[in-house]
């Protein structure tokens, strides 16, 4: 179990996470969301460890052992490494500190990156697969990926997919997404948490959410039901409820299921009409 | 050891149906529509997983409650098999049955159609349908 | 990790001995100047010295160059080293080479040893290093080096005198005690500023992660600063009455 107990932190004067707890059990899959600068990266960064919190504690499972790090793949939006490397410098550097020999590199000769070009030179998407790759080759417990999916061109990110499902089936590998796209990856989440000014606003099973989150159609607000957000048009009016529960006194109404990406939309939307 | 296909199989996001269940149906009716046939190999968990793009735990989730269900069979080590008791047939064939119409009579009564457009579609497509020999998808 | 930071301080003496380069030119340059008195060995030992007390400065402020530039420091902390193995697989290979230098100076120029030489390098060295993660700029850093070993060269004999005002010794020639009373000064809270960063050294914008060099660094050497300006003056004054 991955916990986080009463975290603390800021960047300079700004407070990003205050008594923040969560845990996640060894083996989910989660996606982690929420608006633009909510702090998702910068929890990815914490668990990392590339930032440390300025008070509370992270505490990872067990068999993670005493450096954690040997066990974490993170890739980061910013992608960094020593750019002024040449991929099999970069490699060689990675195997060096991880104490590993060699590794399979299969997916950068897939996606023809060549071992003498400077990292630098790679393109986004050449170095997003370069980062899984050397993540890949650590066989990692816990897997923190920060949105780059969608930065990458759509056969890259199959490839991208394909690998991580792969992992997924192989071994009980923990899996942290920090997206703010989705579509791709809707059927892989296992929970869904909403970040909301350095609290988690929402946090439910994939499946509870698709459940309890519909659209309703309707002239009128439905009564007695909780409306998170709602678009006017001409004819008719659309609310988002959570949770739904099924009323049939209701008349003259429709409702809707909704697909993940709307689901949040509905969340993040009442955030913006507050 | 044959690896069926994609059994066209097309994961819809926005349907009521959960992801497991629509893959579970189409598993089901490729089962009993002969598609996939006895003692057949299905595709493995990262396999399937992998085409669909779907978490490998829901194909695990899957499988494991079609073997309680008596559609499948795990060999240690080999994955799993198709293992259908043809005398169970009937029951598993009309609750499909009854799933399947039901949302197609839903859907075309939501789209307005009548009694008598439902019934000469289907007409249509029976005929459509049956005089061609029958292909696995 | 060692191996790579191995290249890049070989690297730092490389653009450094860049300098070297200027030693044919300085031989015909000799060669103009030998109706002056002067000899080549001269200039070359001049250029040499000049070399080694850069790269003591520019060895140590460059601790973090390659980060900087390359945008790696969130790799680097992401990676299972301590904080501190990385500041030790930084500055071993640096002080090597520096002793190294400081060898080959020393036996070439019939020095034998010159410990207070090495005191001196290695006083450049770490006084760069405290400044290698305060300040993005290495040219600014090696300045700032300068700037504090020229602070230091204004201070000790300042302190020394402060310290005979008190009391505390007898002679105002004894220098001892400035030298050390200015080291720790200077040295020491800088020393201990970037080791308390380096402890807690995070992914994010160095300039908000500069706390413990406002609290420490900072207020001492600006005491510093004060003293100089205050005492200096009589300093000199008294040296003059005394000679």
């Amino acid at each position: 179990m991955l916990s986080i107990r009463d975290m603390h932190f800021s960047y300079g004067k700004r407070s990003v996470y205050s008594d923040f707890n969560l845990d996640i059990p060894a083996g989910q899959i989660c996606l982690l969301t929420g608006i633009n600068g909510v702090g998702k990266s910068t929890l990815l960064r914490l668990i990392a460890g590339v930032l440390r919190p300025k008070k509370g504690t992270i505490v990872y499972p067990e068999t993670m052992g005493d450096e954690p790090r040997r066990k974490i793949g993170f890739i980061s939006d910013q992608l960094s490494l020593y750019e002024s490397l040449t991929v099999n410098q970069a490699i060689r550097f990675h195997c060096d500190v991880f104490g590993l020999d060699r590794i399979d590199d299969r997916l950068i000769r897939h996606t023809k990156i060549e071992g003498g070009q400077r990292v630098k030179e790679l393109s986004t998407g050449q170095r997003t697969i370069l980062h899984l790759n050397m993540i890949l080759s650590l066989d990692p417990e816990l897997l923190l990926i920060d949105e780059v999916i969608h930065s990458i061109d759509a056969y890259l990110r199959r490839i991208f997919l394909e690998e991580l499902i792969a992992l997924i089936a192989r071994k009980r590998v923990t899996v942290l997404m920090a997206n703010l796209n989705f579509h791709d990856i809707e059927a892989l989440i296992e929970r869904v948490i909403l970040l909301k000014s350095g609290t988690i606003a929402v946090d439910e099973p994939i499946e509870t959410l698709k459940e309890k989150v519909k659209k309703i159609i309707a002239p009128a607000p439905p009564a007695g039901l909780t409306i998170l957000s709602q678009r006017a048009f001409p004819d008719r009016s659309e609310f988002y409820v959570y949770p739904y529960v099924e009323n049939t006194s209701l008349r003259d109404i429709e409702v809707v299921d909704l697909n993940l990406t709307e689901i949040v939309a509905a969340f993040i939307g009442g955030e913006y009409a507050a | 050891m044959k690896v069926p296909g994609y059994l066209g199989i097309r994961i819809d996001a926005q349907s009521a149906l959960p992801v497991y269940e629509q893959v579970k149906r189409a598993i089901k009716l490729a089962i009993l529509t002969g598609t996939l046939k006895d003692g057949e190999a299905v595709a493995s968990i990262r396999d399937l997983a992998q085409r669909l793009q779907i978490n490998p735990n829901t194909i695990i989730k899957i499988y494991s409650q079609l073997e309680t269900e008596g559609f499948l069979a795990s060999r240690p080590g080999l994955g799993y098999f198709v293992r259908f008791e043809f005398a169970r047939r009937g029951d598993d064939r009309n609750t499909l049955f009854e799933a399947l119409s039901g949302d197609f009579v839903h859907q075309a009564v939501e789209l307005g159609f009548t009694r008598e457009d439902i019934q000469k579609q289907i007409d249509k497509i029976f005929d459509r349908t049956t005089g061609k020999p029958r292909h696995g998808q | 990790m060692l191996r790579k930071e191995f290249r890049d301080a070989l690297r730092r003496l490389a653009e450094c001995l860049v300098l070297l380069v200027a030693v044919p030119l300085g031989y015909f340059w000799d060669r103009a100047l030998v109706h002056f008195g002067w000899r080549f060995a001269d200039i070359w030992s001049a250029v040499f010295a000049v070399t080694v007390f850069l790269f003591a400065a520019y060895a140590g402020a460059s601790l973090f160059l390659a980060e900087k530039k390359d945008r790696a420091l969130e790799y680097l902390l992401s990676l299972p080293v301590s904080r501190s193995k990385i500041v030790l697989a930084k500055i071993g290979p640096r002080l090597a080479i520096l002793a190294g230098l400081w060898g080959v100076f020393s036996v070439l120029g019939g020095r034998a040893w010159d410990w207070s030489l090495l005191v001196l390098l290695l006083f450049l060295f770490f006084v760069a290093a405290s400044l290698s993660i305060a300040i993005d700029s290495v040219v600014i850093g090696v300045l700032g080096v300068f700037l504090l070993f020229a602070t230091f060269s204004l201070s000790s004999p300042t302190l020394t005198f402060i310290a005979w005002k008190l009391g505390l010794i007898s002679s105002i020639s004894s220098v001892w005690i400035g030298w050390t009373a200015a080291g720790v000064l200077i040295l020491g809270p800088f020393a201990a500023a970037f080791l308390l960063v380096i402890r807690n050294l995070q992914a994010m914008p160095l300039r908000l992660q500069m706390r413990p060099y406002y609290r420490l660094a900072l207020p001492s050497f600006l005491v510093v600063i004060f003293l100089i300006l205050k005492f200096f003056g009589d300093y000199l004054a008294a040296m003059k009455r005394m000679n």
